[in-house]
């Protein structure tokens, strides 16, 4: 394990200050699943790394939160808990589903969505799920709070676009309100314990007729980022869900890919696939959209 | 402000036992445990969370000791393997893996016992499926899933009986 140097706050302010010193060599510890495993591969990620501030019993930063028309989750709230909450399981299933599918217990008892997002890998499973929800984080700093779109937080496969002396307080996204479906695929090598080879998030929001008022499509492990993808978004909206519309959007989605990701090792195998799992969510939701019984919020 | 050290001091209790351990900050609970506590029963695999060789219960919750960080358990109360008999008699769950030959080269079992204890104690009657996901996160590389998934069911019996 690479040596480093141990603290730890108590609360965010103090957290906040001990970045602002030590910013640019002090990395932040939650759970621990990523960044141990970093640490201990002397990764190129954590090459900087001198010091590592320990969050983990900030209690204040633990919570998931029914905010009237918001969710709010604190960065601390653990995958198990994601998947077990009554609020997120009520209003943002496809983040608990998604939640579910993370690791292992023990991965799910100790990781945290604060990590997740943070250590912005292209396969992360809560993060097309935010993406769908409009979710927006707010991060703090010694020189002030701002909140910013999840979609502008992925800068690079582990980049973000956080400066190194803030930490995320806050996750908070808007219930979907009316008739909303959701779906969220992964593909693994097997079924416990694996990585996202790909992934996909689809939330809509039908009216009773069925027509699609609001589609929100997400993919990981399919760009470079995690991301939304309007091309299919538009495609969808404001349509009756027809099976050639659901698989004119599948193609759509991987044509998106080469066109955003270029034309890698993977391809010949991501291709096709993506096509099936996108055509396969967009159906599901839609479905589930008008099986709901009207969500009111 | 905390200024960070290269040692820290870790309070914790382990199996019942309060404990002070110093150790350099880098030091992960697993190693804590086997080389601070010689308490060996818990085993090193992978050292990435994925084989869960290393599975302790920690407040209630089984984690990777790999993936804790010495520092973070400060304060926290773990049961390892070794914190299983109680009066020289062994754990239920231990007495159903026995029964059941749930062991082989017996490299993973300190970590599938502390996941099924886990398990049980949150869900006293768990449905196959849930057992397999209870233990989803432990590797057995004799692949002798099917009698720990049968001694675990065994021991939920047992467990229950005892409570009844």
């Amino acid at each position: 394990m690479k040596p480093f140097e141990y603290l730890r706050a108590s609360g965010v302010d103090e957290a906040c200050k001990t970045l602002a010193a030590y910013s640019g060599t002090c990395a932040v510890i939650a759970g621990g699943t990523d960044l141990l495993v970093a640490l201990r591969s002397r990764s190129k990620r954590v090459e900087h790394v001198e010091k590592v501030l320990d969050i983990s019993k900030i209690r204040d930063l633990d919570f998931i939160e029914d905010r009237g028309n918001e969710v709010a989750i604190g960065p601390l709230a653990s995958h198990a808990a994601l998947a077990e909450s009554r609020v997120t399981r009520k209003y943002a299933p496809i983040l608990a589903e998604a939640a579910k599918t993370v690791g292992s217990p023990q991965i799910r008892a100790r990781g945290t969505v604060g990590g997740n997002i943070a250590n912005a890998s292209p396969a992360a499973d809560t993060i097309p799920p935010l993406l769908t929800l409009d979710a927006s984080i707010n991060v703090r700093s010694t020189s002030g709070e701002r909140l910013l779109p999840l979609a502008e937080v992925f800068a690079a496969p582990y980049r973000t676009t956080l400066r190194p002396d803030e930490i995320i307080t806050e996750i908070v996204f808007p219930k979907p309100a009316g008739r909303y479906g959701h779906s969220f695929i992964k593909l693994g090598r097997r079924k416990a314990l694996s990585i996202s080879r790909m992934n996909v998030a689809a939330l809509i929001g039908t009216d009773d007729e069925g027509t699609m008022k609001d589609v929100r499509i997400a993919v990981g492990s399919v760009m470079p980022v995690p991301s939304r993808v309007s091309a299919v978004e538009d495609l969808l909206k404001g349509q009756k869900l027809t099976d050639d519309l659901a698989r004119e959007a599948g193609e759509l989605m991987s044509s998106e890919m080469i066109r955003r990701s270029g034309i890698r090792w993977s391809t010949e195998y991501k291709a096709p696939v993506i096509k099936v799992l996108t055509r396969r969510a967009i159906v599901q939701a839609a479905k589930r959209a008008m099986a709901e019984t009207m969500n009111v919020s | 402000m905390d200024t960070g050290s290269r040692e820290i001091e870790v309070n914790l209790t382990v199996n019942g036992k309060k404990v002070t351990v110093t150790c350099p900050a880098n030091t992960r609970l697993l190693d804590l445990l086997r080389d601070y506590l010689h308490l060996t029963g818990t085993k090193e695999g992978c050292g990435i969370g994925e084989c869960g060789a290393c599975t302790v219960i920690m407040d209630g919750k089984a984690v990777n000791s790999c993936l804790v960080l010495a520092g973070s358990a400060d304060g926290s109360e773990i049961i390892t393997i070794e914190g299983m008999e109680k009066d020289g008699k062994l754990h239920p769950i231990q007495e159903a893996f026995v029964r059941n030959n749930a062991i082989q080269c017996g490299f993973c079992t300190p970590g599938m016992v502390m996941s099924a204890k886990a398990l049980l104690d949150a869900n006293p009657d768990p449905t196959e499926e849930e057992i397999k996901i209870g233990i989803s996160g432990n590797l057995c590389r004799c692949t002798g899933y099917k009698q720990i998934v049968d001694a675990i069911k065994e021991a939920a019996e047992v467990l229950r009986r005892r409570t009844a």
